[in-house]
């Protein structure tokens, strides 16, 4: 699809949109696998004033439900496959059906894409969108379950900002072509896009995530830039051991971001990866992007995340919020630009305030003022780039019914992130198999979130105010 | 069983859920996730006592019931090619 084609048609479907009764600041959320229609659409609803809420499709029926209750969104686009998984969760009125529809018909009271395009829209080609910095373009709902789900609110300014910054940082141009993988409820695929269209440059959108499929794209489309968290291509080792048989002579670079990146296997990477250069990225989705560190410091500054990005402040600060000094361990705060708004429907808590956002990261920076990641303050873990919080699974186990107790600690790296171990005690009354609580956790959790083991166990440690002692039964299990 | 029974069956008991078209992307419509591939690249080869590699786990294989039942069968007569090579020699 060229920019004229795809300028022309979200035209087209913004002003249906608005037709439809979609005003500045209604929210339209958005449910699909990879597809052209969803860029369609993106640019669609931020062209009526919408603000754009994409559920990542790995969510579960139960947060979805949550996610559409806490945005009230006046339309929802979703991809044909999606809707007939969903029979408990209620659609706005307004739907439209994207993706390739069966048999070219889609269900009533959905419409779909393909017709309201057909049917153009007078004013189209002449269509002019305006915003203001701070009118509210998305809400991103990053991972998590009903209870924790939390939408994180981006303004146009903080897209536009990151789009100049980031084309600038990567040196994009219109001979790149980058690929698309994470789902666009990510801010960095969103990121990615806009870069793509603000540079001029060819996204190519990635639905398989199969090793196998990864690469075959990387090579046939020629990919010259690939933003992508860790676990993907710890993933593509593990999976497919053609990888490290393959050339890629286009690659012109990759960014890293959003997990550890054990030293042993970045630099395995860098050896397929010969002629690549590597951008090392940090970033929260509630600051959106923080540090980057360039291919030419990669060697000299091993294992850092780089330097704050123009206009970004990062401050590393003691328990009494004092800053700390080259070389200590404390928690990371990022200030000036790119912060979000705040959450949506909720007030800022612990990690918006004194103006920045305090990251819940502990990190150290170095004399020369690089950053460098440590690790988390709480119990936070992250697998496959999503935020998973034990104690929300040990919630999800406890709404079992037959499950009196669970406890749930990260052990060993599986390559995805940490191996997450569940500990059931079960109702005196009840007798509970591993397969009941399996199947119990895959209707209720996020792939992302499935334990790696569960274990049924009479009882669990405590300390002496009643709590599970996680740490006695890390070493009564050595995990 | 046949070969397609056994693999709608595993599917149905993974997902709970039955009666879904044989050419439907299982991913997409969310009946299998990325977690699911491991245990059923296993599922497959000690059912079918078959050696599954990285290069045959794409989409196009593994994204429908169809693209299964069609590697499974392939393989299967290739094993019995090599098998008879090996008689007639």
């Amino acid at each position: 699809m060229s920019f004229s084609e795809l300028d022309y048609a979200s035209s087209v479907l913004a002003l249906f949109l608005k037709r439809s009764g979609v005003e500045p600041g209604m929210r339209v959320a958005m449910l699909s696998t990879k597809c052209i229609d969803e860029v369609i659409a993106i640019f669609a609803i931020m062209k009526a004033g919408g603000v754009l809420v994409h559920i990542n499709p790995a969510f579960r029926e139960d947060t979805i439900r949550h996610v559409i209750a806490e945005v009230e969104p006046v339309a929802m686009f979703f991809h044909a496959g999606k809707r007939t998984a969903l029979e408990s969760v209620e659609f706005p009125a307004l739907q439209v059906e994207i993706g390739p529809t069966p048999g070219g018909a889609c269900t009533p009271p959905a419409q779909s894409l393909n017709a309201i395009l057909q049917a153009g829209a007078p004013g189209a080609s002449t269509l002019q969108s305006q915003h203001g910095c701070d009118d509210l373009a998305a809400i991103l709902y990053t991972s998590g379950t009903m209870a924790s789900s939390k939408g994180i609110k981006v303004s146009h300014g903080i897209f536009s900002d990151a789009t100049v910054v980031s084309a600038r940082v990567l040196g994009n141009l219109p001979s790149d072509r980058l690929i698309s993988v994470t789902p666009f409820s990510f801010d960095g695929a969103l990121s990615q896009l806009f870069t793509a269209v603000f540079a001029g440059a060819t996204l190519v959108l990635q639905d398989s995530t199969f090793p196998k499929d990864v690469v075959g794209t990387l090579l046939s489309e020629r990919i010259t830039g690939f933003h992508a968290m860790p676990s993907l291509w710890r993933m593509i080792f593990a999976r497919y051991p053609g990888f490290a048989l393959c050339e890629f002579p286009d690659l012109r670079y990759i960014s890293l971001i959003g997990e550890c990146f054990p030293e042993e296997d970045l630099l395995r990477l860098k050896q397929v990866l010969r002629h690549t250069g590597f951008y090392m990225m940090y970033g929260t989705t509630e600051a959106f992007r923080s540090t980057c560190l360039t291919p030419a410091d990669f060697d000299r500054k091993r294992g850092s995340v780089g330097l704050p990005l123009p206009g970004v402040e990062i401050a590393i600060v003691d328990e009494d919020g004092l800053p700390c000094r080259p070389g200590q361990v404390g928690e990371i705060v990022h200030r000036g630009a790119f912060v979000s708004p705040g959450y949506w429907k909720r007030d800022g808590g612990t990690t918006f305030r004194d103006h920045g956002v305090h990251t819940g990261d502990l990190g150290k920076l170095d004399d020369e003022g690089y950053l460098y990641f440590v690790r988390r303050k709480d119990t936070m873990i992250k697998r496959v780039g999503y935020r998973v919080y034990p104690e929300e699974i040990e919630a999800c186990l406890e709404n079992m019914q037959g499950v009196s107790m669970a406890a749930v600690i990260a052990g060993a790296d599986s390559g995805n992130g940490p191996l997450i171990r569940a500990f059931v005690v079960p109702d005196s009354a009840t007798t509970l198999t591993t397969d009941a609580i399996t199947s119990y956790c895959k209707r209720h959790l996020p792939h992302y979130m499935m334990p790696d083991s569960i274990a049924i166990r009479p009882a669990l440690p405590t300390t002496g105010n009643c709590k599970i002692d996680r740490r006695e039964l890390a070493m009564m299990e050595r995990v | 069983m046949s070969v397609m029974s056994t693999i709608v069956n595993y599917v149905e008991n993974v997902s709970h859920e039955k009666g879904f078209d044989h050419s439907t992307n299982l991913f997409e419509r969310g009946l299998l996730t990325s977690l699911d591939v491991l245990s059923l690249v296993a599922f497959i080869e000690e059912t079918f006592h078959l050696q599954i590699s990285g290069d045959d786990v794409d989409m196009a294989t593994f994204g429908t019931i169809d693209g299964l039942v069609e590697m499974v069968t392939r393989k299967q007569a290739e094993a019995l090619t090599c098998a008879s090579h090996v008689v007639d020699r």
